[in-house]
Parts: structure tokens; C-alpha cells; sequence
């Protein structure tokens, strides 16, 4: 035997929303992990090599299709750090109960939409975007 | 576990979930300062963004956060990779692509920073 033990089979179970908001703090986690960070090293060292490389990724980061995955980068951001702070409370031992565990559920939801929106229309209002 | 050529997760097992914890709270100042920094220089041009990420306390911010948020995504990467990945020899590989990419990129996005700070006039 070669084999490791596994997860349970996200398929075999009927979604709840406590399943769903648990493989959606993943999903977002790997979109940070290789896309986030891959748009902050490209700018990063894009900014490194000079004035002509900096300008060059400030066009291809405020282009429009940049922008819509800038956009949804915010909300995965949002939505890992506003239910990263549900689980580092769950850690505690607070709020494990099924009543509270729905309720922030739907409050990480809910303001991770909210904060996306608002922080687009602050930039795109303040003309920084 | 020993029996399957994998190592003994006794103690790295809690060494791993501390680490995530710990990376986790500071990544919460840091990751909101990053945002609202990043935002406020959107349209910065290059001198300005040199002449912002040169200053000692933005240099020392985004060294920590770059770290911490690399440190982050190697150990939350290598959970979904432990919880769904069956294959000893395949788990194996990808835990090997998952350090190696996030030490490049670890090390990339700190050489840049290094650069843009101490290089760069």
C-alpha cells in the first residue's frame, strides 16, 4: 500500500453552505497563492528593471480585461481574509455552534461582496483606476 | 504512517497548523495595509513608485508582507495537496513544485524589492 489517507469526496456530500464557504476559503487561497502572486512578483519586478518595464505593466494592469481579474482577485482576497478570521476565532473555541457558524457565514459573504464593490467605487470614483 | 515512506507527522503536523495560524494573524495588517497601499499609488509613475517603495518603513512592510504571504501559500498548498492528492509518489511531486515555486517566488519578489530599494538612484 502506497497510498495516503484523503479528504472526503466533495461530491458524495449535498452542498450546505458550510461546505461551500469551506472549499470556497480554499478555492480562493490557490487563486492568491498562484494568480495574486503572480500579478504582485510581475509588478514588482517589473518596477525593478525600470522606468520602460514599470510603464509597460501599469498599461497591461489598467487594461480593462486586467482590471476584471484585478476585480476578482479583490473579492477572493476579501472573502480569505474576512473568513480567515472566521476560522482563527473558531480556533479560539468561539462561534463553532451551527446557529453562529451560519450567521458569520453569510456575514463573510455578504461584506466580502460589499467590500469588493466599495472598493472599486472608491477607486474608479477618485479616478486612481 | 512511517509505513508509507512518509514522514512521521507528529510533530510537524502541529509545527504546520501553528505556522498557518501565525502567518495567518499578521498577514491581516499586512495584507490590508498592501491593499489600501497599492491602491493610493495605482497611478503612481516610476519615480514615484521607486521613491515610495524606497522609504525604510514601506521597504520593511513589503519585505515582511511578501515573506509572510509566500510562507502562507506553501502551507495552505500543501494541505488541499495532502487532503486530495492519493498518490504517495504524485503528493511527493507536487509538494516539491509547490516549495520550490513559492521559495522562486519568495525569493524573486524580495531580490526586487532589494533592487528597487538599494540599487535603483
Amino acid at each position: 500500500m502506497d497510498k495516503t489517507p484523503l479528504s472526503p469526496h466533495l461530491q458524495v456530500y449535498r452542498p450546505q453552505l458550510t461546505s461551500v464557504l469551506s472549499i470556497t476559503h480554499r478555492a480562493t487561497g490557490v487563486v492568491l497563492s498562484v494568480a495574486g502572486t503572480a500579478i504582485m512578483l510581475y509588478w514588482l519586478i517589473a518596477t525593478a528593471f525600470g522606468s520602460e518595464t514599470y510603464s509597460a505593466a501599469q498599461a497591461i494592469l489598467g487594461s480593462l480585461p486586467a482590471k476584471i481579474i484585478l476585480f476578482g482577485w479583490t473579492g477572493a482576497f476579501y472573502y480569505h481574509l474576512l473568513n480567515g478570521v472566521r476560522h482563527l476565532l473558531w480556533d479560539t473555541g468561539w462561534g463553532l455552534d451551527l446557529p453562529t457558524a451560519y450567521k458569520t457565514g453569510y456575514g463573510v459573504v455578504i461584506f466580502s461582496i460589499l467590500l469588493s464593490i466599495s472598493t472599486w467605487a472608491y477607486a474608479l470614483q477618485g479616478g486612481i483606476v | 504512517m512511517s509505513k508509507l515512506g512518509w514522514p512521521d507527522t507528529a510533530n510537524t503536523g502541529t509545527h504546520h497548523w501553528w505556522w498557518q495560524r501565525a502567518t495567518a494573524i499578521c498577514l491581516i495588517p499586512l495584507s490590508i495595509w498592501f491593499v489600501i497601499s497599492v491602491l493610493a499609488h495605482m497611478n503612481d509613475d516610476h519615480t514615484a513608485a521607486v521613491e515610495w517603495i524606497k522609504s525604510i518603513p514601506v521597504t520593511i512592510l513589503l519585505l515582511s508582507f511578501m515573506v509572510t504571504v509566500f510562507y502562507h501559500a506553501r502551507l495552505g498548498l500543501q494541505v488541499i495537496a495532502e487532503d486530495y492528492v492519493h498518490d504517495t509518489s504524485t503528493l511527493r511531486l507536487i509538494l516539491f513544485f509547490i516549495n520550490a515555486s513559492m521559495i522562486l517566488g519568495g525569493l524573486a519578489s524580495v531580490s526586487a524589492i532589494a533592487v528597487i530599494s538599494f540599487i535603483i538612484p
